[in-house]
């Protein structure tokens, strides 16, 4: 069929802009896919060679000792299980101090689960039983390379230690202190690896017993876990973490779940929107041919030949789409996967080829071409020689419209203008489509930018609503009133309290949760509570509940593995809180808890202890945070202040990420926004053009037409932006429920400001589709129109 | 002469109920191979849904076609396609050109349905309708007279017995509307082709073998006319 196909060749010339954005829209939709499929793919590769070749730990149980090594190895599937000590103490380096952690090898001498990667130096050496391995965040934060001195607080005062060499450990990838705090600011937190013998000069009570065990590579995870987490509890463990949850791989595990999130939802949005732009430009090619339909038909053209001719379309738009999109979405995500990793550390970076990236992106390519010319092309088959002979039966009635109907005084509208609003009554089919179009569009940039919202929310609430101290003193000395107004009394500082920070583990029925105990004073100035501290119970994270069971009501235990014992107190109330799932009591309370149980443990000597309990203070405004911080440090007894601001601000410098990725999607979806609408508008344009021509003929200004034209399909616009503000919110929340964990509770928030950017950028993104279709309009010769008889 | 149409009964109703209209209300009539028929008859009259009937566009909604042998009337759609392809070529009152494709690929379209040297029968047919020269031009850049010679050539390429024209001299000045008659009239007088032409211009009758008159549906007067004059000698 060479002249069918010459036909359909100069067809495609005819509407060359509208199958461009056709093409655009399909390709941006493939380059989605395939580079966040393909990004997606490669990080999962690239975490589980790191983690096989460091032999990461399957399951870390924490609290047992070390005989509890063989009644791992003995549940079947586990194949190794080593036992390793780490301790959580004050760390000094070039004479800064945080709170670090230093980490024994598991096993004897060298590990054989969690295993070092080494990037510089040398490992752990028995002829040198002070030296340490720095982890490589830690190398990098604070500046210490092998040879470097590092001190640790122990139990005789500041003990060196000389770094041999620094390592990457798959335990640290991303460096989260644990479960509870995934984002310690950078200068706040250090590990570093040391023989076991030097954990003997730490205090006692900083030191936490764990065990490491690594699954035989046959064996179901799931059911190893849960074998293992019920051994270590009857064996009184405080906690049992599977991989799955282990603070760094559940951090990147966010990411990897959000490429693959992304690799679904937002390909799926602009292929919708390819569809329906070709269903759009496909119908209107069909219309205009019905003439010439018919004359096949009657010339003896079947029906089947004739579908397959309109199925052609859509198939060569899809292919033409795919050609671009695929490619560019494989570099991308190939760019994307690198760009990742070297900025993660992450040792082994995979970027392979997945075959199934473009088998997918193929097909979804294809059937998005073919489902959306499936419909026309039906419609073309089914019209009957004899209609299609008749010529163009205006399938539209006029009426008034709606906005006539229920405003009588818009009757007295210029003519021209209530032509305009009869217009969008007139082919509800093209009014859907344009006000879909734009919903689509709306979607995808309201998603992108309310994502950038909700973590500036989320981080408001955090910061301004309920960790209220702006930093917190670690002391040397007791922690009582006179150290308390000590601090209260430097300038700037508003008000000082003691905070009690207690590592804990909550059991209930369905499981056990390990995460912080936080003891603060009656009318607690620290902490905002939406009905304020009660002062007797805990007050839990509602997360507590699901992964747990326990209720409001109950009377829970509470471990508490760095003091040695456990309360029993009620759960008196949960909060929604957006970071962590944490506990919180009254001191006085947690006190006479403490009195109350274990009879070697008094409460008060726990709550003074600089081990468990800082100051957390608050600054006055108007005065120099650094100036106040330097004078606090400048105190008697002061370790260091840690600034409970920091994280705001790294998360705050951070954003810019956010803005790129929220900026990369603006212009996608502008783009996306733009191919819809201006194929909608230039088809209402080309529909219209013998009308447009014969107005023109009957004198009508060129300029009075084209405000006729953008009037209509401004208010065609007008009309999609709620929809998608609703549908986008909708779907932003669905994501951010995908994301929320008792790590996270995220809900998705949309500022006002944010909703009038989107709603006007969609309207400047109609404003310019337009100029081409005006243009059109403009060139219409009113003769040519006139005298080509078959429109 | 061997008949080359017969309508018997040919009954169309459109519509149902209250808005159905009765365009053809029993036709009866017989157009014999080798003749040009005329169809004639007021606006309204039922004359293009008669040619559609002939044609296989549609099925009567009683009543029987035959035409070139072929029972029209319980043709199912595929049978329908099968006849259009094999049996009678169109010419449309409205040309019905594609508008991207120059007047020759217009015809080569058409061409290429039925059998092979596509483009020898292009060059037979262009010449005929004397459309030499402008072929390759598209249709917005050729005059009406010049389109509808396009439309003619189309219905012809494909050599088919039967050759269906829908008043196609309605748009054209006297002297190419005499072109196309003479054309259509020496394709009856050298070959064995059969053609029934609408139209509404009584002058146009004279050069028929036969004119039937159609008034509201129904045939009114069915007239044979021996040895009708050329087209070129009608005074209109
Ligand atoms: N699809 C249809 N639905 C309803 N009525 C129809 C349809 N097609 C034709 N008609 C009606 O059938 C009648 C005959 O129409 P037809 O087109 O055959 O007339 P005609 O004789 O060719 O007229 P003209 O000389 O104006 O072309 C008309 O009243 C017309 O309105
Ligand atoms: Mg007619």
């Amino acid at each position: 069929m060479s002249y069918l196909s010459t036909k359909r060749r100069r067809d495609f010339r005819a509407s060359r802009r509208q199958f461009m954005a056709v093409y655009i829209t399909i390709g941006l939709g493939i380059l989605l896919f395939a580079s966040s499929f393909d990004a997606y793919r490669n990080l999962e590769a690239s975490y589980s060679t790191t983690y096989e070749r460091l032999a990461f730990s399957d399951m870390t149980i924490s609290g047992v000792d070390d005989s509890f090594t063989t009644t791992a190895e003995g549940i079947h599937g586990v194949s190794d299980a080593e036992y390793r000590r780490q301790a959580d103490l004050p760390m000094r380096v070039n004479g800064e101090v945080f709170f670090g952690r230093i980490v024994g090898p598991a096993g004897s001498g060298s590990s054989e689960i969690n295993r070092l990667d080494i990037t510089d130096g040398s490992a752990l050496d028995e002829s040198d039983l002070t030296g340490s391995v720095i982890e490589t965040h830690m190398a990098t934060e604070f500046s210490v390379g092998t040879g470097d001195k590092v001190e640790v607080l122990g139990t005789a005062g500041w003990i060196e230690s000389t770094a041999l060499g620094v390592a990457i450990s798959a335990e640290y990838i991303w460096p989260a202190r644990n479960r509870q705090e995934i984002f310690p600011p950078p200068e706040t937190f250090g590990v570093m690896f040391v023989d076991d013998s030097f954990l003997d000069q730490v205090p006692a009570n900083t030191i936490t017993e764990q065990v490491l065990t690594r699954y035989d590579s046959s064996a179901t995870v799931s059911t190893v876990d849960e074998k293992l987490t019920e051994a270590s509890t009857s064996a009184g463990a405080a906690s049992a973490i599977p991989q799955a949850q282990q603070s760094s791989n559940e951090a990147l595990q966010l990411d990897v779940q959000g490429f693959a999130q992304m690799s679904v939802a937002f390909p799926a949005l602009f292929l919708l929107a390819a569809g329906m732009a070709t269903f759009i430009l496909m119908t209107r090619i069909v219309f205009s041919q019905r003439s010439v339909i018919g004359t096949l038909r009657a010339s003896g053209v079947s029906r089947r030949r004739l579908e397959r001719h309109y199925l052609s379309f859509g198939l060569t738009a899809a292919v033409v789409g795919i050609a671009i999109g695929l490619p560019l979405g494989m570099l991308a995500g190939w760019l994307a996967t690198g760009a990742y990793t070297n900025a993660l550390g992450i040792p082994d970076s995979t970027a392979e080829f997945h075959l199934l990236t473009p088998v997918i992106g193929i097909a979804f390519g294809l059937l998005t071409g073919l489902l959306a010319a499936w419909v026309p092309a039906r419609s073309a088959t089914r019209l009957s020689p004899a209609d299609a002979m008749r010529g163009e039966v205006p399938a539209e009635s006029g009426s008034r419209s709606l906005p006539e109907r229920i405003l009588p005084p818009l009757r007295n509208l210029p003519i021209r203008w209530k032509m305009v609003l009869r217009g969008i009554g007139r082919s509800p089919k093209r009014t859907i489509s344009t006000a879909l179009g734009v919903a689509l569009a709306v979607i995808v940039v309201l998603v992108s930018w309310g994502m950038l919202d909700s973590i500036q929310v989320l981080l408001g609430d955090q910061f301004n609503e309920i960790e209220l101290q702006d930093v917190n003193v670690a002391m040397a000395a007791e922690i009582d009133d006179t150290t308390v107004d000590q601090i209260a009394s430097i300038e700037g500082v508003d008000a000082a309290e003691p905070m009690v920070s207690l590592t804990a583990a909550v059991k209930g029925p369905k499981g056990t949760y390990e995460t912080q105990l936080t003891g603060l004073q009656t009318d607690t100035v620290m902490h905002g509570f939406p009905d304020g501290l009660p002062t007797g119970g805990i007050i839990a994270g509602e997360a507590l509940s699901a992964e747990t069971g326990v209720e409001v009501g109950d009377e829970i235990t509470v471990e508490l593995p760095t003091v040695g014992t456990s309360i029993q107190e009620k759960l008196v109330g949960f909060v929604s809180e957006p970071m962590g799932t944490f506990l919180y009591i009254d001191n006085t309370a947690l006190s006479s808890a403490l009195d109350a149980g274990d009879p070697g443990v008094d409460g008060s000597a726990v709550l003074q202890s600089p081990v468990n309990t800082t100051v957390a203070a608050r600054f006055a405004d108007g005065f120099d945070r650094d100036a106040i911080i330097a004078d606090i440090k400048k105190t008697d007894s002061v370790v260091t202040v840690i600034d409970a601001k920091a994280l705001e601000q790294l998360l705050d410098q951070s954003m810019s990420f956010f803005y790129v990725f929220v900026g990369i999607m603006l212009l996608f979806g502008g783009a996306m926004a733009f191919a819809l609408i201006f194929n909608t508008i230039s088809v209402n344009v080309a529909e219209r053009s013998t009308e447009y021509a014969n107005m023109r003929a009957n004198g009508i200004s060129m300029t009075t037409l084209a405000r006729l034209v953008a009037g209509e399909n401004m208010i065609l616009t007008m009309i999609g932006i709620p929809f998608g503000l609703l549908g986008g919110f909708l779907l932003g929340s669905q994501f951010m429920k995908t994301y929320s964990s008792d790590q996270f509770q995220m809900t998705f928030s949309v500022r006002p400001s944010t909703l009038i950017l989107c709603s006007l950028a969609m309207l400047v993104v109609a404003g310019l589709s337009l100029i081409p279709a005006l243009r059109t309009i403009r060139r219409l010769s009113i003769a040519e129109v006139v005298r080509e008889r078959s429109l | 002469m061997a008949v080359a149409i017969t309508c018997s009964d040919v009954h169309k109703t459109y519509g149902e109920g209250e808005a159905a209209v009765e365009a053809l209300r029993g036709v009866t009539l017989e157009i014999p191979q080798g003749e040009v028929a005329v169809i004639l008859g007021p606006s309204a009259s039922g004359k293009t849904t008669l040619l559609n009937q002939i044609g296989a566009l549609e099925s009567p909604t009683h009543g029987d076609v035959i035409a070139n042998g072929v029972s029209l009337a319980d043709l199912d759609e595929k049978q329908q396609t099968e006849y259009r392809l094999n049996s009678v070529g169109f010419i449309f009152q409205l040309y019905n050109l594609v508008p991207t494709l120059t007047a020759r690929e217009n015809i080569g379209l058409i061409a290429e349905l039925t059998g092979s040297d596509v483009e020898q029968r292009c060059d037979t047919v262009i010449e005929q309708v004397s459309l030499t020269g402008r072929e390759s031009h598209f249709p917005a850049q050729l005059s009406g007279g010049e389109q509808q010679r396009v439309s003619v050539a189309r219905g012809l390429v494909k050599d088919p017995p039967i050759l269906l024209a829908d008043e196609p001299t309605g748009a054209l000045d006297i002297e190419t509307g005499t072109q196309i008659l003479t054309l259509l009239r020496n394709l009856v007088d050298t070959g064995e082709r059969t053609v029934v032409m609408v139209t509404h211009n009584p002058d146009i009758r004279r050069i028929a073998h036969r004119v039937i008159e159609l008034r509201d549906g129904e045939v009114t007067d069915i007239r044979e006319q021996a040895n009708p004059p050329a087209p070129a000698d009608l005074q209109w």
